[in-house]
């Protein structure tokens, strides 16, 4: 048995350990619940030195991050070395773009680090010729220089990504496809190691999203975008050892999108219960939660609208937003200007950072009112507190509400919203049961301590390591 | 130059023959004027003054070729980020800066180049009676060449080429006057002085024109002068290149083959010196078309594309790009054919010009560096174009080449006696023609990628 620590790297795409949320609170307890585990972080930052969120615990050995759009040294190459790895990365746009069946291994075998061929893949005549061909082919009718700009943007953080030096580790542990699990694929060939995926979106998918709502990309920018997410998903499934998500859904969109089903698994979140066991005392009124930042991804809007919606029906009702607002101050401004108009700042609070428990020992109902989710610890998190929730149906919200659709809704359909929160108010003995049931489906397949002994064997595995 | 060729391209277009006399004559004075007036001082001073100065004329005729060929070899490599600097500075409409960029610029070379030129005269025995006086004359009119030379490059950014005419018109009639006034008859020192002092009037003259129009520049450090010549430093070797390409056969010659004649102090090799001189002289015409024709097409349909590459589809870009690159074909083409008329008549009148014009030369050196202005044109159209093109590496080894190519059949042609003088420089300006020529095409082919790659700049 190897006296050494095995050294897991984490690779993370704007998340853990700079902005609070989900993926980030799920990384912090992973790390701090496995002190026999040596970390090593390699992050992708929209910018230098931005504020840590979360103080990194003891056995974070290393973090390395880098900062895309940032000039950075470029290695010297010789000229035949160059051109053979730019031929192959044209030949690699080719069957991707045929479909055929394409290993990235072979490049980035022969990919250095901190090297970026940026300006040496426009220099060379067949790779400007893939891109003209790709223009006129996808883009015939519009200004070349948009279809550039779109290229050089997304390329240009891809050989960032692809070119940095990652820590050495026994494992890379990508939280996402995408930069990430593009940067984290590169460390393994590269240092032949393994490649761990843990997905808690679906990263193509929450992007092909985003692109469809922004005005900035537009036409056939947005298939060129979408196409290029999708396949990098692709890619990463192809060459990662073990695939993870959270759910059962997510783990069948993975297969359909590549990835081989025998190394695909289901590991789902997991709460501390003990933690999270508050004694539930009934207090006067009728008090609805929301736990989650004040950011329009949670859609607080519609939470406010169903809350208005409940309270001219429950004048006793208060309404508590229990997250941080500082995170899109522009969008708490609107929500408070929201709740005004709406006259119900009497009940309807924004608490700011609190400590969630004490709110779950005396809410009636947990609201969660998300237009995307993957598995919300939250939910988890009011079942041990037995308060019912209502919510949304995004990821994996449905399974974990029992596909009870009593209390799901589409997003931003507060009023059916509403009427499951009156639907729970009216009848509240019906509600303890199912409270109950939800409890013990917590205990069962999402305490915390099982995800902890779940991963480490993992990484012991996938170190070699199975006999520790 | 592309501003004073759309000027006279407007002349031309108004028709008629007085318009095309106006072009032609106001043309050769922009292309060639301090060229051509120097050339027709040293004309000048080596036919009329002879006689005037009992002979003894070799030590003006000496002085003033070595400051002409020294100044360009020695500081030309400056003028090209100046006149970068100069270019930038005039487009964002701050003209007073520029002046006073050029003031500055214009003390540091003349400064320099005094001290230099004169601490060089001091290792030279000057076998005059006032060697003093030669020195101080020399070092002066040396120095007032290198910096007529930077006002010159400030006055033809701004289009002035009328002033420039009118001022060194007045230079010309300045360096008569002070002959007459100074005791010329009793040495050449004081010619050396005369013409000196003309130069500072011409310079004078330009820094008044400059000063009436833009007076007040706030700029007072020499930062702006020195970002360029450390950004634009590959344009001072490109300027380097080609002044030394220009000359590094006469110089050769000068060495091995030169006479000082007359107990003179500096070689000179007349045979091929004069010949060269006036053979160059032979290429105004087709510099006059280059200016009022091939460039301003050029800079029109760059113009286009340059444009097409913000906001039009790929294939227009295209099409843009390969209309730009035939364009500048067809207009090398038209201003060789005008200017191979030229020299085909230049070369059939040869016998008689050398016999009647240049007497210490040969028709076979004189055909020599007539067919190499050919060449030379073509050369130096398609250099000018890279600069449009910003292909300031490409230019560099452009000139590079010529001045290898003139450096080493200078060489040869002293180790063989066979070869005639002016058969390395045609084949300078030939090869040099011709890989100028394929740069540039190279370069209009991969404009938009170069121009993409700039812009995404990132790395």
């Amino acid at each position: 048995m190897s006296d050494k620590k095995i050294s897991v790297c984490i690779v993370l795409e704007g998340s853990y350990p700079y902005i609070t949320g989900g993926v980030s609170a799920w990384v912090q307890d992973l790390i701090q619940n496995l002190p026999e585990i040596d970390f090593k972080l390699f992050t992708i930052s929209p910018e230098i030195d931005q504020p840590l969120r979360y103080e990194l615990p003891e056995n974070v050995v290393e973090h390395r991050d880098i900062v895309l759009n940032k000039n950075k040294k470029n290695r010297d190459l010789k000229k035949k070395q160059k051109k053979s790895l730019i031929l192959a990365m044209v030949d690699f746009h080719k069957k991707l773009f045929s479909g055929s069946s394409n290993p990235i291994k072979s490049i980035m075998e022969s990919y250095p680090e901190e090297y970026y061929p940026y300006r040496d893949s426009i220099k060379n005549n067949n790779a400007w010729q893939l891109l003209t061909d790709a223009n006129r082919m996808n883009n015939p009718l519009y200004p070349f220089s948009d279809y550039f700009w779109a290229w050089q943007s997304a390329h240009y953080m891809m050989f960032t990504v692809l070119g940095a030096p990652a820590p050495e580790a026994d494992i890379y542990h990508a939280v996402s496809t995408g930069y990430a699990g593009m940067a984290a694929m590169a460390a393994k060939i590269r240092h032949r190691k393994t490649l761990l995926l843990t997905e808690h979106g679906l990263y193509h998918k929450e992007r092909e999203m985003e692109i469809r709502k922004t005005r900035m990309i537009h036409g056939y920018q947005r298939d060129m975008w979408t196409r290029m997410y999708t396949r990098i998903s692709r890619i990463c499934y192809d060459n990662s050892d073990r695939i993870i998500s959270l759910f059962e859904e997510n783990r069948q969109k993975q297969i359909a999108l590549g990835a081989e089903e025998s190394r695909t698994e289901v590991i789902p979140n997991g709460i501390d219960i003990p933690r999270f066991s508050v004694k539930h005392e009934k207090r006067e009124g009728f008090h609805v939660g929301l736990v989650g930042r004040v950011v329009p991804i949670k859609d607080i809007k519609t939470f406010i609208i169903t809350a208005k919606t409940v309270i001219d029906r429950i004048p006793e009702s208060i309404f508590y937003c229990i997250g941080p607002t500082d995170e899109d101050p522009g969008y708490y401004e609107d929500c408070k200007l929201l709740v005004k108009s709406l006259k119900i700042e009497d009940k309807f609070l924004f608490t700011g950072r609190a400590n969630v428990l004490e709110y779950y020992n005396f809410l009636d109902v947990l609201l969660l009112t998300s237009v995307r989710e993957a598995q919300p610890l939250v939910i988890l998190e009011a079942y041990c507190g037995m308060v019912p929730v209502v919510s949304t149906r995004v990821g994996n919200v449905a399974e974990l509400l029992n596909f009870d659709e009593r209390f799901l809704a589409s997003s931003r359909d507060a009023e059916k919203l509403a009427s499951s929160i009156l639907y729970i108010h009216d009848h509240p003995e019906e509600m303890k049961k199912i409270t109950a049931e939800n409890f013990q489906r917590v205990k069962d397949r999402y305490d915390i301590k099982l995800l902890h002994s779940t991963y480490l064997k993992l990484y012991r595995k996938m170190a070699g390591r199975s006999e520790e | 130059m592309a501003g004073i060729g759309f000027e006279l391209k407007k002349v031309v277009n108004r028709g008629g023959i007085f318009s095309i006399s106006q072009v032609v004559f106001s043309g050769a004075i922009i292309v060639a004027g301090p060229w051509m007036i120097s050339i027709l001082n040293i004309t000048f001073a080596q036919q009329f003054l002879n006689d005037f100065l009992a002979g003894n004329s070799e030590y003006l005729i000496e002085t003033m070729v070595y400051s002409y060929a020294l100044s360009l070899v020695i500081f030309g490599g400056f003028h090209y980020p100046f006149t970068r600097m100069l270019s930038d500075m005039i487009y964002e409409k701050k003209e007073k800066e520029a002046f006073v960029q050029t003031i500055f610029f214009s003390i540091i070379i003349g400064g320099v180049s005094f001290i230099l030129c004169r601490f060089l005269l001091s290792f030279l025995e000057i076998p005059l009676e006032r060697p003093g006086l030669y020195r101080f004359s020399a070092a002066l009119f040396f120095s007032a060449v290198n910096v007529l030379w930077i006002m010159m490059l400030f006055v033809s950014v701004l289009k002035w080429f009328y002033k420039i005419c009118l001022s060194y018109a007045a230079g010309a009639a300045a360096t008569q006057i002070f002959i007459k006034v100074l005791p010329a008859e009793t040495g050449m020192e004081w010619v050396i002085l005369a013409f000196a002092l003309g130069q500072i009037i011409i310079i004078l003259l330009l820094l008044l024109f400059s000063q009436n129009e833009y007076p007040g520049g706030k700029e007072r450090s020499l930062k702006p002068l020195f970002k360029y010549l450390k950004k634009y430093r590959i344009m001072f070797f490109i300027g380097l290149f080609y002044n030394a390409g220009l000359w590094i056969d006469k110089m050769i010659f000068w060495i091995f083959r030169g006479t000082s004649n007359g107990g003179t102090i500096l070689p000179l090799y007349s045979a091929y010196d004069t010949t060269v001189y006036l053979a160059n002289l032979a290429v105004i015409p087709g510099l006059i078309y280059f200016v009022t024709a091939t460039e301003t097409n050029f800079y029109i349909l760059l113009k286009k594309f340059l444009f097409s590459l913000r906001s039009s589809i790929y294939r227009d870009i295209t099409i843009k790009k390969y209309r730009l690159m035939n364009r500048a074909k067809k207009d090398l083409i038209d201003q060789s054919l005008i200017q191979a008329v030229l020299m085909i008549i230049l070369i059939l009148l040869s016998p008689v010009i050398a016999e009647q014009l240049i007497r210490s030369t040969t028709p076979l050196i004189l055909n020599l560096s007539i067919s190499a202005g050919f060449f030379y044109l073509i050369f130096l159209t398609c250099l000018n174009f890279h600069f449009y093109l910003e292909a300031y590496r490409d230019a560099a080894w452009v000139c590079f080449i010529f001045f290898g190519i003139n450096l080493s059949t200078a060489i040869v042609t002293v180790a063989f006696p066979a070869i005639p003088p002016g058969a390395g420089y045609i084949l300078a300006c030939g090869i040099s023609a011709v890989y100028s020529y394929y740069s540039l095409k190279k370069n209009i082919r991969f404009l938009d990628r170069k121009i993409f790659i700039n812009a995404g700049a990132v790395d």
